[in-house]
């Protein structure tokens, strides 16, 4: 039997009476408040006691607070029979065992006022600055989202991210709101002699709602990451591992320097210092080579590069544009971007003969069957050629409805865009003959436009 | 702005000075304010340990001992002056209710 529960409250801290009321309630089945965390408050179990618990807001609380007013304020609630629990943030809950004890607050209107001012310089402060954070982001997304539209039109990521900021900003503007709402209706009770008023069960409910919801959206931004490679995905879990590990020691070090007699700002500065030189290592190792990779079991090591043993089926392959058989071939698939309007899935190939011969080949493929956004992606790739820019060339060879070649001072590039309906290709590749640029179309026109086709 | 806070006293208020003058420790006062009022008047320690914050930054009391956790507490002249006024003011009050309604109906 487990004498320790921990629990995710979703319990606002100006909600004084809530929270009261469900840690008695918790008492009464025998979970005694012991603490409570970043996230998740821990019980530990008790005899089932009716005990009343008081949530308030000593000027002396937190950790500013100065130590001997703290214990002063302390000794007057032990003497009224208050226990002190645990601190919440800028407040502090009491528990006391007596059958019908003094309220650790008898004044309601200087209560209110002591928790608004620790409201204002905590919860208030925290949540305004956030409504903050998400209002720039959210103006900067849009921003991007009208000059850069194929940057998130195609991405289910970046096109869920505006969406999901503004879900924030609405939810802070609430939360802010709700309290000036409480506040309200307090003083106005107050005034008439009751105590604060509890947070309306609506707001109870849309709290806890919103803190679902963050869960459940914080998981559907992971599921709408673009797959990566496996080589790039150890990469990614490696940098992720390497983040997690100095971003932990830095927080141990915190933590440690805590109970020093050093000032806030004495004990940042040292922490930030040591955080970099515990990170120096980590940087210097991205700098090296490393050792050769390992092959999986469906690769093999050749001329110290890794191979495929059974290649995947790729749309427009080596083998298609020489005509010829190449016995190493390392082929890549990785779809990068997807969303409602559509996709880009990026190809490569690196193919070797046994006299070391080589040929390397790249391609995209945007599957958008959307007419408007098919439009804006072609104007967004043809603009984002700057330097290089595209210019028109005949769409015939491709058997297209559109080709276009970059130029770099003046001389082509060898980067084709080619547009079928419903699908666009980027190729990388330069001096390609009349026989290829047909093995190019005949592979990755839709099938439905080469039927269609004259 | 202190003036104005502490010109009509509430009934936590007016007992902690009136306790205080004598030198007295926090937990004291509560003792003394519900032996004095009966139990009428409950003071809670949040309650008292605010009032007494505002009073010492008002300079109606002074911090006169430190032994501990203990602190004890003395009324100034300007807590005695905040006082009187309070009583006077009461007085005042019941001498309007006695003009105009007489004691008789008090019994």
């Amino acid at each position: 039997m487990k004498n320790v529960k921990y629990r995710a409250e979703a319990l606002s801290p100006f909600d004084l009476r809530g929270t009261e009321e469900h840690l008695s309630a918790m008492a009464a089945k025998g979970w005694r408040l012991e603490s409570i965390g970043r996230f998740l408050w821990r019980y530990r179990r008790a005899e089932p006691a009716r005990v009343r618990y008081a949530v308030t807001a000593p000027p002396a609380a937190g950790e500013d607070g100065d130590l001997s007013d703290r214990l002063f304020f302390q000794e007057l609630c032990a003497a009224a029979g208050w226990e002190k629990v645990t601190d919440w943030a800028a407040l502090q809950i009491y528990v006391n065992g007596q059958e019908d004890p003094t309220p650790l607050e008898t004044d309601g209107s200087l209560l209110l006022e002591r928790v608004h001012q620790s409201m204002r310089s905590t919860y208030l402060r925290d949540r305004r600055n956030q409504l903050l954070c998400y209002a720039f982001l959210l103006i900067l997304m849009l921003f991007q989202m009208f000059r850069y539209p194929s940057s998130y039109l195609f991405n289910a990521f970046s096109l869920s991210l505006p969406a999901v900021c503004l879900l924030c900003l609405l939810g802070e503007a609430y939360a802010i709101a709700g309290y000036f709402l409480w506040l309200c209706r307090s003083r106005r009770l107050v005034e008439e002699g009751e105590a604060p008023s509890p947070v309306s069960r609506q707001y109870r409910f849309l709290s806890r709602l919103s803190a679902i919801l963050t869960a459940a959206l914080s998981l559907a931004f992971l599921c709408t990451l673009p797959p990566v490679s496996r080589q790039s995905g150890r990469t990614a879990a490696a940098a992720l591992l390497r983040t997690l590990t100095v971003v932990g020691l830095g927080l141990g070090l915190n933590r440690y320097l805590k109970g020093r007699t050093l000032s806030r700002n004495a004990q940042a500065v040292l922490a930030l210092v040591c955080v970099f030189i515990l990170a120096l290592p980590f940087i210097e190792w991205d700098s090296y080579p490393g050792p050769p990779p390992e092959p999986e079991a469906d690769e093999y090591l050749w001329q110290g590069q890794v191979w495929d043993r059974e290649p995947q089926d790729i749309p427009l392959t080596a083998e298609d544009l020489t005509g010829r058989t190449w016995p190493h071939v390392r082929r890549e698939a990785v779809l990068r971007e997807r969303s409602f309007f559509g996709s880009r899935t990026c190809y490569s190939e690196d193919a070797r003969q046994e006299n070391g011969e080589s040929f390397s080949l790249y391609y995209e493929l945007y599957e958008v069957p959307n007419t408007w956004a098919y439009g804006l992606l072609r104007d967004d790739l043809l603009d984002a050629g700057e330097w290089f820019p595209y210019q028109s060339e005949d769409p015939a060879p491709w058997g297209a409805d559109a080709a276009y070649q970059r130029y770099h001072d003046g001389k082509p590039a060898g980067d084709w865009l080619i547009c079928w309906p419903g699908r666009m290709a980027e190729l990388r590749k330069d001096g390609l003959d009349a026989r290829q640029i047909a093995a190019v179309s005949a592979r990755l026109a839709p099938e439905t436009w080469k039927e269609e086709a004259p | 702005m202190a003036r104005e806070k502490f010109q009509t006293l509430t009934e936590p208020m007016f007992y902690i000075l009136l306790t205080l003058r004598e030198e007295c420790c926090g937990t004291d006062i509560m003792a003394r304010v519900s032996a004095l009022t009966h139990g009428r008047v409950d003071l809670g320690p949040g309650t008292l340990y605010n009032l007494l914050d505002s009073f010492q930054q008002a300079e109606m009391i002074r911090e006169t001992a430190v032994e501990g956790r203990k602190r004890s507490y003395l009324i100034t002249d300007k807590g005695w002056e905040t006082l009187r006024a309070e009583y006077r003011r009461l007085l005042a009050l019941t001498d309007d209710y006695k003009t105009c309604v007489g004691e008789e109906d008090l019994l």
